[in-house]
């Protein structure tokens, strides 16, 4: 079976600082990868590298063609991203804006076709949507903005879902929710998911496979399990913190720091 | 079990893009309709809306309409102030889709046509040739190239200025470098303009724009211009949709954004040129117009760029009316009206826009 994604010796470096440096991975279809490290080790960076959005040096395949080779069209159709921060325009009502997830697939001067209207109205009714679908968006709340988000990045039927922070904006139970509904379209639609984390124990529940990252490099990769550990953490992150495993499950308590 | 059935065949919701509304389409296209008929009829000889109509048709055959007006009042419509009329509403509706394509295209509501140094690359263009070459035969052809190719300069000079310093994904460094710009070339055209100050009035009734001395060879010299510059972009509405998401989510999306931006910004420049090198500066026209009906219809550029089009044609029509109206027997110079329409306009629109920094 070919890769989704296979990246090798991928470096970026923005003016003369090394972002990313030297990342070989390998991102089986179906899976669910997390990336994880400190502020500033690159996740972001790597994941607008694979998604072709800057360039960088060595090698990335997606689905078994390399990446240049691929026009933004043909990429859009295979990669669908979900930025930190998205920019959603506040008079736009919610099925425009999933509409725009269709760009892929209209003529450069043509207008949706009905089969557009279809896949974007799916898209709502998956999300959940459908009450707010002329509803416009400055009028969302946090999470129902990100939904949004996420059905506009379903509407544009890709293979690949890249998550740059899905839920960094989010309280405890959207971000569960959000998270639990990309799992959901990910089962039902056999999507790969790559997604940039900053909560360690919501990574360790949802992904399959943890890379961590510091400093642009890949310091630590594998199950869960095996890649939080408490001396990782403190090493990379320089936190303190206990990691209780429950049924296979990990959890990341961060713990003040002992005084005398 | 029947409510059940029901809920299993629920009405799917459906989803469409607002485009224009057949109302809305049906009330651009009588406005611009009312503004030529008031444009052809007020004047100093008033002639009915009727008679107009009728002597339009008149001149289509098959009908044997006979026109009801005197040959000279036929001339007074058809020859005096009909391409007037059809100019105002060309140069109009260009500025206003061209405000509307550079809003969209750099992501700013404030930007307009003349943010690149339009305007004064032009006014050098028509200052160098009022100065220098007014008293020869051929400048009246002279003074709208040298306008035109001015304003294209400019624009050319702005966008190598902000790629050059790294502005090739903020806006808002090809906004600086189209203010140094366009300093540069007003310093430039004032130079000239105190160096042969014997024309010092010919250049300013220039620079204060006006569409005086219209005739159908003017409208013939920049409808090709306007019409194609004007189809771009509308063809492109759906893109400035794409594009207001921001650089890299439309790159996302698929869509090749520097290129896109380029055809866009050079589409708007060159209608935008033509429109000044026949009318001179009118000012604020690309602002208060696709302004107007993003509050009153959509702020989509499905709607934003078509219907600017047509309601800024219709604008620029009465805005001249009241032009030479107002003074009678004398005219004020249009740009003179449109600015102070614009002017408070534009602050209003400063105060309630939801800018974001690009």
């Amino acid at each position: 079976m070919t890769a989704m994604v296979e990246a090798t010796h991928v470096s970026v470096a923005y003016d003369r600082s090394v972002v990313v440096r030297d990342v070989s991975l390998t991102i089986e279809p179906g899976e669910w990868v997390a990336l994880i490290g400190p502020n500033g080790a690159g996740k972001t960076t790597l994941l607008r590298a694979l998604a072709g959005l800057i360039a960088c040096s060595g090698a990335v395949f997606m689905d078994g063609r390399p990446l240049e080779s691929l026009s933004r069209r043909e990429l859009a159709r295979r990669v669908a991203l979900v930025p930190q921060s998205p920019s959603t325009p506040p008079e736009l009502t919610v099925s425009e804006y999933v509409l725009l997830g269709r760009t892929p697939y209209i003529a450069y001067f043509a207008s949706e076709s009905a089969a557009d209207s279809a896949a974007a109205a799916e898209a709502l009714e998956r999300l959940g949507l459908v009450e707010f679908a002329e509803r416009r968006l400055h009028t969302l709340s946090g999470g129902e903005l990100q939904r949004a988000v996420l059905a506009r990045a379903l509407a544009q039927h890709a293979p690949l879902l890249f998550l740059d922070e899905p839920t960094s904006a989010l309280d405890l139970g959207r971000q569960q929710q959000v998270l639990e509904q990309v799992d959901t379209l990910r089962r039902e639609d056999g999507l790969t998911v790559i997604a940039a984390m900053h909560d360690l124990s919501l990574a360790s529940q949802f992904a399959d496979r943890l890379i961590l990252l510091d400093r642009g490099e890949v310091v630590a990769q594998g199950k869960p399990q095996d890649v939080i550990s408490e001396s990782r953490i403190s090493a990379f992150y320089g936190a303190n913190v206990r990691i209780l495993h429950d049924n296979g499950e990990v959890f990341v308590l961060p713990r003040r720091r002992e005084t005398g | 079990m029947s409510s059940e059935q029901v809920a299993a065949v629920a009405v799917p919701v459906h989803v469409r893009a607002r485009g224009i509304s057949l109302r809305w389409g049906i009330g651009a296209a009588a406005f611009l309709l009312l503004a030529m008929l008031v444009g052809l009829g007020v004047g100093p000889v008033r002639i009915g809306p009727g008679s107009i109509v009728e002597s339009a048709l008149s001149h289509l055959p098959f009908l044997h309409i006979h026109s009801p007006l005197s040959v000279v009042d036929s001339a007074v419509v058809w020859q005096l102030r009909a391409p007037r009329v059809v100019l105002g509403a060309l140069v109009g509706a260009m500025l206003a889709v061209a405000g509307s394509a550079y809003q969209g295209a750099f992501r700013n509501p404030l930007a307009d046509p003349y943010l690149l140094g339009v305007a004064a690359g032009a006014g050098l263009g028509a200052t160098l040739v009022i100065s220098y070459l007014s008293a020869q035969k051929g400048s009246g052809l002279l003074l709208p190239l040298a306008a035109f190719v001015g304003a294209t300069a400019s624009v050319v000079l702005a966008y190598a200025l902000g790629r050059s310093v790294g502005g090739v994904r903020s806006t808002g460094t090809l906004i600086l470098a189209g203010v140094t710009v366009a300093a540069f070339m007003t310093a430039a055209q004032s130079f000239v303009q105190q160096q042969r100050a014997q024309s010092l009035l010919e250049v300013y009734s220039w620079l204060l724009g006006g569409l005086g001395s219209s005739t159908w060879h003017d409208v013939a010299l920049v409808a090709p211009y306007i019409v194609v510059s004007s189809i771009v972009l509308v063809l492109h509405r759906r893109v400035l949709d794409v594009l207001s998401l921001g650089d890299e989510e439309a790159a996302s999306l698929g869509v090749n954004v520097r290129r896109t931006r380029l055809v866009i910004v050079a589409a708007a420049t060159i209608g935008t040129a033509a429109a000044v090198a026949v009318s001179g500066l009118i000012g604020f026209v690309g602002i208060i117009v696709p302004h107007t009906v993003r509050l009153l219809v959509s702020t989509s550029y499905r709607a934003v760029v078509p219907l600017s089009f047509v309601v800024g044609a219709g604008f620029l029509v009465l805005t001249d009316v009241v032009a030479r109206t107002i003074l009678s027997p004398s005219e004020l110079p249009i740009g003179v009206v449109t600015a102070f329409l614009g002017a408070p306009f534009f602050a209003l629109v400063l105060r309630t826009t939801r800018y974001t920094s690009p």
